[in-house]
C-alpha cells in the first residue's frame, strides 16, 4: 500500500463542488438505479414462491 | 411470504445508518427483533443473507456515486484495504465458529464490556481527531489501518462484536477520507457477511433449523437504503460525516454499555 494514498480523491474534488452539482448525477446512473430496482422485483418474486 | 411493515422501516433506518457511518446494522438492529420477540436462529441467517447482497448493492452505488472508486485490475489503495479488512474479518468468523465447536468459551460480560469501552474511546477520539485535524492534516499511516483491522477481527471472532466501528474509525484515524472509509465497510462487510452465511448453512446442515421469515422485509428495507444512502453520502457534505461517525460510534458504545448493564 502506498504511503500517500489516493483514496476519496474524487470523493474530496466533488465536495468542492456545490451541493446542486453534487446533487446532479448522469443519465447512466439512473439506468443502473432502475436496473436495480428490477434485480430487487425478481428476488422478492423468487422469495413469494420459495420462501 | 409475509413483509412486515415495521421490520422494513427498522431495516431501511438501520442499514441506512450502516452505509452512512459504517456500522450499527447487526448491532443496533438484532437486539431489537429479539426485543420484538423472534429468536436468533430466525434473526442471524436473515441479517447475514440480507447484509451481504445489500452490501454489494452498497458497494457498487458507493463506486456508481463516487464516493470511492474499486480497481481490481490494477488493484488500488480502496480495493487492497476493502480485501485486508475482509480477510480479518473472514478469520473472525472461523475463530467464533472453531470456539463455539470446541466449546470455549470467555467471560462474556468482560469481552463485551472492553468491546463497549473500545467502541466509545473510538468515538470521543473521533472527535478528537476532528479538532486535531487542523493541525496535522491528512497524514496517511497504512500500518495502523492492519492493526485496526487486526484488533476488530480479533474482537469479533472471540465474540465481542462491534467489527465496523473498529474498521470505519480505524480507517479515519489512518487518514482514508471519511465518506470513502464508510463505503470501503460495506465492501469488506459483504464479503465477511457471505463468508457468514456459508459458515451458518454448514452449521444448518449439522442439524440446525433456520427460518427466513424475515428475511423478504429485511431484504426490502436494507435494499432501498442499499440505494438511498450512498447517494445521500454523495450530497452532504463531508465536514457532516467528520462530526456524524464519531457521534454515531459513540452512541453504539453508549448502547452496547446499556445492553451490557440490562443483561
Amino acid at each position: 500500500m502506498s504511503i500517500g494514498w489516493e483514496i476519496g480523491k474524487e470523493a474530496q474534488e466533488l465536495d468542492e463542488k456545490s451541493i446542486k452539482e453534487r446533487m446532479k448525477i448522469e443519465r447512466r446512473s439512473i439506468k443502473r438505479v432502475g436496473f436495480a430496482l428490477i434485480l430487487y422485483s425478481i428476488t422478492i418474486i423468487l422469495f413469494y414462491f420459495c420462501l | 411470504m409475509e413483509l412486515f411493515l415495521i421490520i422494513i422501516i427498522l431495516a431501511f433506518i438501520f442499514e441506512s445508518m450502516d452505509s452512512m457511518a459504517g456500522m450499527g446494522f447487526g448491532t443496533a438492529l438484532s437486539p431489537l427483533l429479539f426485543l420484538l420477540g423472534y429468536t436468533p436462529l430466525q434473526v442471524v441467517p436473515t441479517i447475514l443473507i440480507s447484509e451481504a447482497i445489500t452490501g454489494i448493492v452498497d458497494t457498487f452505488f458507493d463506486h456508481e456515486f463516487k464516493n470511492v472508486q474499486y480497481s481490481f485490475r490494477p488493484l488500488n489503495d480502496a480495493t487492497k484495504i476493502g480485501l485486508i479488512m475482509a480477510f480479518f474479518g473472514c478469520i473472525a468468523i472461523f475463530t467464533s465458529v472453531l470456539l463455539g465447536y470446541f466449546a470455549i468459551k470467555f467471560p462474556a460480560i468482560v469481552i463485551k464490556t472492553y468491546v463497549a469501552i473500545l467502541v466509545l474511546f473510538m468515538g470521543i477520539s473521533g472527535f478528537i481527531r476532528v479538532k486535531l485535524r487542523k493541525i496535522e492534516f491528512s497524514k496517511t499511516h497504512p500500518k495502523l489501518l492492519i492493526g485496526f483491522s487486526a484488533l476488530a477481527g480479533f474482537n469479533k471472532g472471540i465474540g465481542g462484536g462491534g467489527y465496523g466501528p473498529v474498521i470505519t474509525m480505524g480507517q479515519i484515524f489512518s487518514g482514508v477520507y471519511e465518506k470513502s472509509a464508510t463505503a470501503i465497510v460495506s465492501f469488506s462487510e459483504s464479503i465477511v457477511s457471505v463468508v457468514g452465511i456459508l459458515t451458518f448453512f454448514l452449521v444448518s446442515f449439522a442439524g440446525v433449523q433456520i427460518d427466513l421469515v424475515l428475511l423478504p422485509s429485511i431484504f426490502t428495507g436494507g435494499f432501498i437504503a442499499a440505494l438511498s444512502a450512498p447517494y445521500l453520502v454523495r450530497v452532504l457534505p463531508n465536514k457532516i460525516w467528520k462530526y456524524f461517525i464519531p457521534s454515531y460510534a459513540f452512541g453504539i458504545g453508549i448502547f452496547l454499555l446499556v445492553k451490557i448493564i440490562m443483561l
